[in-house]
């Protein structure tokens, strides 16, 4: 079971690095640096999941990192939809960072602490679930208010309504994880919300690859019935002009 | 995906003025501030329709081309998404 379970957690570990390589590949290349911090969320998970494996077995530094991840995550949604924008950037970093740092103060006290209390084990899944909470929440509001935003303007290629719908739905994921981990068995045993999290994690790291990876094959797919419209010959800078002040 | 597209078409949608020319006047000004018109930086976009595009509606002699500027920076902080998503 263990290793089972192990080989499971390493290959959601291998395809969440492999996004964050493809990012910054991206973001190198875009220079669109809201895409390090989203890398750099994966990079925190993918390290942090390899600590909850029976392998590396050790609860304190897989909440450390899954912790962290919070910060880059909620600075790229910030520069991704409201940058000169009001937004609650400021509450949601303190609030986050609230629960990260009581998280990790928590897990600490349980795995160092004379007796492993299960309830204190059990405060710390709350506390890292509402910070999971807090965050995604956001991410979900913006994602969509962005994609309604869009689904109005014409010329938008079909893949891009679809990376915004696969972030909507893996962050809906994430938000499913987040209220089914605090009742996660506490030994090797399955139950309801322990299936229902696991199915979340699988929909969460196939919508990350194909909503950042984006597969080319995927794409033309998803572009199948777009009409490319053809490039009529430019204007000249008179006609452009002439244009606007006939209006 | 052509971002520069994406805006000349709202800028057609406020005007009524032909797509094609609205996507050059946007290039116009792109080459005005010498900034390469294919970035995703959104500060750059913005520099260019506060700056560069106001002053090519100005030359233009069309209707406040104040406002009609400030309409092109809303437009592009609502969709600032578009950046990241289109990447």
């Amino acid at each position: 079971m263990d290793l089972v379970n192990d080989m499971i957690v390493f290959a959601f570990v291998a395809i969440r690095a492999f996004v964050g390589i493809i990012l910054i590949v991206r973001a190198n290349k875009t220079k669109l640096t809201n895409l390090y911090a989203l890398a750099l969320m994966l990079f925190c998970e993918s390290i942090g999941y390899v600590f909850y494996t029976s392998i590396f077995n050790n609860l304190f530094i897989f909440y450390i990192f899954v912790s962290v991840m919070w910060f880059p995550f909620t600075a790229f949604v910030q520069r991704t939809f409201y940058q000169d924008k009001k937004s609650p950037f400021k509450i949601i970093l303190v609030v986050t960072t609230i629960l990260s740092v009581l998280t990790c103060i928590i897990i600490g006290i349980y795995q160092f602490g004379p007796v492993q209390d299960l309830n204190t084990l059990f405060l710390a899944r709350i506390t890292f679930s509402l910070a999971m909470g807090v965050t995604a929440s956001w991410m979900l509001y913006a994602s969509i208010t962005s994609y309604i935003e869009l689904k109005s303007a014409k010329g938008v290629e079909p893949w891009i309504y679809t990376r915004y719908l696969l972030v909507f739905l893996y962050t809906f994921g994430q938000i499913g994880i987040g209220i089914t981990w605090p009742f996660f068995p506490y030994d090797k045993s399955i139950n309801i919300p322990y299936l229902i999290g696991a199915l979340c994690l699988v929909a969460i790291v196939i919508g990350q690859f194909l909503a950042w990876v984006m597969p080319q094959g995927f794409k033309r797919w998803l572009n199948r019935n777009y009409k490319v419209v053809e490039e009529e010959e430019d204007l000249s800078e008179e006609e452009i002009m002439k244009s606007f002040k006939e209006g | 995906m052509d971002i520069v597209g994406f805006f000349g078409k709202k800028l057609e949608e406020k005007t009524g003025i032909k797509e094609i020319a609205c996507k050059g006047m946007i290039r116009l000004a792109f080459r005005d501030a010498g900034i390469d018109s294919t970035t995703y930086k959104i500060e750059d976009y913005k520099k260019v329709f506060s700056d560069h595009l106001k002053s090519r509606f100005e030359k233009s002699g069309i209707d406040d081309p104040s406002t009609l500027a400030n309409f092109m920076v809303s437009e592009l902080i609502k969709n600032q998404g578009i950046f990241t998503m289109s990447a």
